[in-house]
């Protein structure tokens, strides 16, 4: 598509330049889907997108000369390398098709479609799907979708809850043991500590909490 | 460095080591299962919802273009990812060994050139 988007005669597109987080995620986080994707489809503006508000976003994003993240594929040979020999790609094997999406073979990207997918998108509660436009069509797609495409594993197990809780969007890093990190890891510490219910279970905290800490 | 490339994409901030990284690390060497979805899922959910004065960098653009060439028959909107002339790639990662001169921030490498060899070593 052309880096700038068309609209009708008479469209306007919001300057989105300035918007802050809380703005932000008023106008495409805190909305239901029927909202993000209200019917009809706004036919003034450029097929790639659903809405003036989604097309207003991405002449927003263009302007702030906002870029994709310069990922890098890996070579395990050159890990293992600068491991001394360790064996790195073994830790990843334990998790199915995850070598197989960090190396080379899976490098390619069109811009186009990274930056319309960021500009639509809109997540489900609970991160159970996600909708988008793509090609002029918008796509919804459940997670096991997702899993499968990818080929990786569905399990019950996020990396985010215990380390931000229930926080919203946008999370900043936060740095310090992740025993310690949630109120609620925090107090199962104390507890632990305070009111030991057997030796072993103090015996895997203090192992957990030390290798935290290293 | 390498998962600051790939899976959990992070500029910047190099001597900090967040929570999420530590669980991410902690979960791939002890071979304890995650969410890989969800762990994509809530970083696009953060880039997403900045402000747009903050210079979040779009990540993953490899598996979400992968996921749209999926989605659509190749001889539709997916074809183009078929295409060597409209695709473009992602360099691979080289780490540099803990000995390298180039390794580490400039002036540490500077201090460094500074020292007799003998030191050095």
């Amino acid at each position: 598509m052309d880096t700038t988007v068309r609209v009708a005669e008479g469209t306007q597109l919001q300057d989105l330049t300035k918007a802050k987080a809380t703005k932000v995620k008023r106008l495409r986080w805190a909305v239901l889907m029927e909202e993000w994707q209200p019917q009809p489809r706004d036919t003034t503006v450029d097929m790639w997108f659903w809405t003036v508000l989604q097309a207003s976003f991405y002449e927003s994003y263009r302007h702030r000369g906002h870029m994709l993240f310069s990922h890098r594929v890996l070579d395990w040979e050159s890990i293992s390398q600068q491991a001394g020999g360790a064996d790195i790609e073994s830790h990843f094997a334990h998790f199915r098709a995850l070598p197989g999406l960090l190396e080379v073979g899976q490098n390619k990207y069109i811009e186009d479609w990274v930056r319309v997918f960021y500009i639509t998108v809109w997540v489900g509660q609970e991160r159970s799907m996600i909708w988008f436009m793509f090609g002029g069509q918008p796509y919804r797609l459940m997670r096991a979708q997702l899993a499968e495409i990818l080929g990786v594993d569905l399990v019950d197990v996020s990396l985010h809850a215990p380390v931000y809780g229930d926080a919203d969007p946008p999370r900043r890093a936060l740095v310090g043991g992740i025993a310690l990190l949630t109120r609620r890891s925090l107090f199962s510490s104390i507890n632990l500590s305070l009111f030991p219910t057997s030796v072993h279970q103090i015996f895997l905290q203090i192992r957990h909490m030390t290798f935290t800490w290293r | 460095m390498a998962l600051r490339k790939t899976l959990l994409p992070r500029s910047g901030y190099l001597e900090g080591f967040t929570g999420l990284q530590q669980q991410l690390v902690l979960h791939i060497l002890t071979h304890q299962s995650f969410d890989i979805i969800d762990l994509l899922l809530a970083e696009i959910e953060d880039v997403i919802t900045d402000g747009m004065g903050v210079t979040r960098q779009l990540p993953y653009g490899h598996w979400i273009s992968y996921i749209c060439s999926q989605i659509v028959p190749d001889e539709g909107a997916a074809s183009a990812y078929h295409d060597d002339m409209n695709v473009q790639r992602f360099p691979t990662y080289r780490p540099t060994v803990p000995q390298d001169p180039r390794r580490g921030h400039h002036m540490l490498r500077a201090a460094l050139e500074r020292l007799q060899p003998e030191a050095r070593a």
